[in-house]
């Protein structure tokens, strides 16, 4: 193996177990049953900050919370994005398909970007992550969920305890 | 006079000088070309075997000096975590070894029979004969067929999303107008590779249930499972894909057996870490 790329998997073990921000190294109360995050495949109308939060954040939230199950749906809505993308005015004003174009997006528009918190006992709760950054949805979310940062010592150290 | 003598005398030994000079450029460029190239391809043989030498002595190194090594447990905690929230399709977590084979050896193959296998195993059998038909069926083939299968392969109306295929030798003639099909996909039977033999009973007995793998350029890659699987299964599957490979070296036409050099485990959009195999 290339130095380049033992570089680069350790940096990518790094990112997970200890990364940078240690906002994310938080353990996740155990009445909690499921994590489940809903946003779009595509960043438009609010949705990066959740896909962000996903990417950055949750590999971490996982490793601390091994036996949680966690669920990610991205919504597809590939047709209406890439019609969107073509813009309203391309069309001429007041026919049948500039109507359903626009129906189609405010349509779009209402996707949630949203993580559902459940707990045992059938009760979930909601946070609304539209057009927040992945940071800010971090810290409502630990705040939300009412979990605790992992003590310094349990931090897993990737080849030390070995 | 005597100006004159000299001079003519003095040109001689000049026109001859440049002829002779221009003579020898030619003649000698293609000579210290094919000279060079000559040394260099010796030089390149030897490279080559250095390269090789080096690669068998980096094989025997233990990998527990590697600063990826790590149990199989603790991999398996950050390839979860790596593939979160990811389609359990989209994150297979895969095995892969360096082989150091000799120059021109065949590639390392076999199968695994795995205790927790990754996808059922279809297997395609072509036969005419009703009594290897009923046997193929017994053991669980997926599709059996005659003349009529390969009619609707060649029309494209039968999607191939088989493992393996297998035939009886009475099927072979009407078999070969389908090798361009068949062959890219491996499921060409062929009596070499013992796929098409008479008495289907044995071979199919070693084949349904089993995954086929083959090393490439160096490389032998092995999915061993989905990160949904328990590490008590995973560990079991990276057991059964190590006793088989090790099988496999041990089977293999070549003057010395290949070397299975470090291992590493991963998953689709995880690091990799080194393992003991």
């Amino acid at each position: 193996m290339s130095a380049g790329r033992a570089t680069r998997n350790l940096t990518h073990i790094l990112s997970i177990s200890s990364p940078s921000n240690k906002a994310s190294i938080i353990k996740l109360p155990p009445l909690i049953t499921d994590v489940s995050l809903t946003f779009k495949k595509k960043n438009s109308d609010g949705h990066m900050g959740i896909r962000k939060f996903w990417q950055n954040y949750l590999p971490t939230i996982k490793f601390y919370n091994q036996s949680l199950p966690m669920n990610v749906t991205r919504i597809t809505l590939n047709e209406i994005d890439t019609k969107k993308a073509r813009g309203v005015k391309d069309l001429p004003v007041d026919s049948e398909e500039a109507k359903k174009l626009e129906s189609d997006i405010k349509l779009l528009a209402k996707c949630p970007a949203k993580i559902t918190i459940s707990y045992q006992g059938g009760k979930s709760v909601e946070l609304d992550c539209k057009w927040k950054r992945s940071e800010i949805i971090l810290e409502e979310f630990t705040k939300l969920t009412k979990a605790v940062p992992v003590a310094e010592e349990e931090i897993f150290k990737f080849g030390e305890s070995q | 006079m005597n100006k004159s003598s000299i001079s003519i005398l003095s040109l001689k030994p000049l026109s001859s000088n440049l002829l002779g000079s221009r003579g020898a450029k030619f003649s000698t460029s293609s000579i210290a070309l094919a000279k060079k190239a000559q040394v260099s391809r010796d030089q390149l043989k030897k490279n080559a075997a250095k390269a090789l030498a080096k690669k068998r002595v980096e094989a025997k190194l233990p990998v527990a000096n590697d600063p990826l090594y790590s149990d199989i447990s603790t991999a398996l905690r950050y390839l979860r975590s790596a593939e979160v929230g990811r389609s359990e399709t989209a994150s297979t977590i895969t095995v892969s070894s360096n082989i150091v084979g000799d120059k021109g050896a065949p590639p390392l193959t076999g199968a695994i029979s795995f205790p927790k296998p990754l996808k059922e195993v279809r297997v395609l059998v072509f036969t005419e004969d009703a009594v290897q038909a009923k046997v193929a069926q017994d053991l669980g083939a997926a599709l059996v067929g005659g003349q009529e299968l390969v009619e609707q392969i060649k029309e494209g109306k039968l999607g191939l999303n088989f493992n393996k295929a297998f035939a009886t030798p009475d099927m072979q003639g009407q078999l070969a107008p389908l090798a361009r099909t068949l062959g890219p996909k491996g499921l060409m039977p062929n009596a070499k590779k013992g796929t098409m033999a008479t008495d289907l009973e044995s071979v199919l007995k070693g084949a349904v249930g089993t995954m086929p793998f083959k090393q490439k350029s160096g490389l032998l890659s092995i999915a061993v499972g989905r990160t949904s699987f328990s590490d008590v299964e995973i560990i079991k599957n990276i057991m059964a894909a190590s006793e088989a490979v090790k099988t496999a070296t041990t089977t293999i036409k070549s003057k010395r057996p290949p070397i299975i050099g470090h291992t590493t485990i991963t998953s689709t959009n995880g690091p990799a870490f080194k393992i003991d195999f």
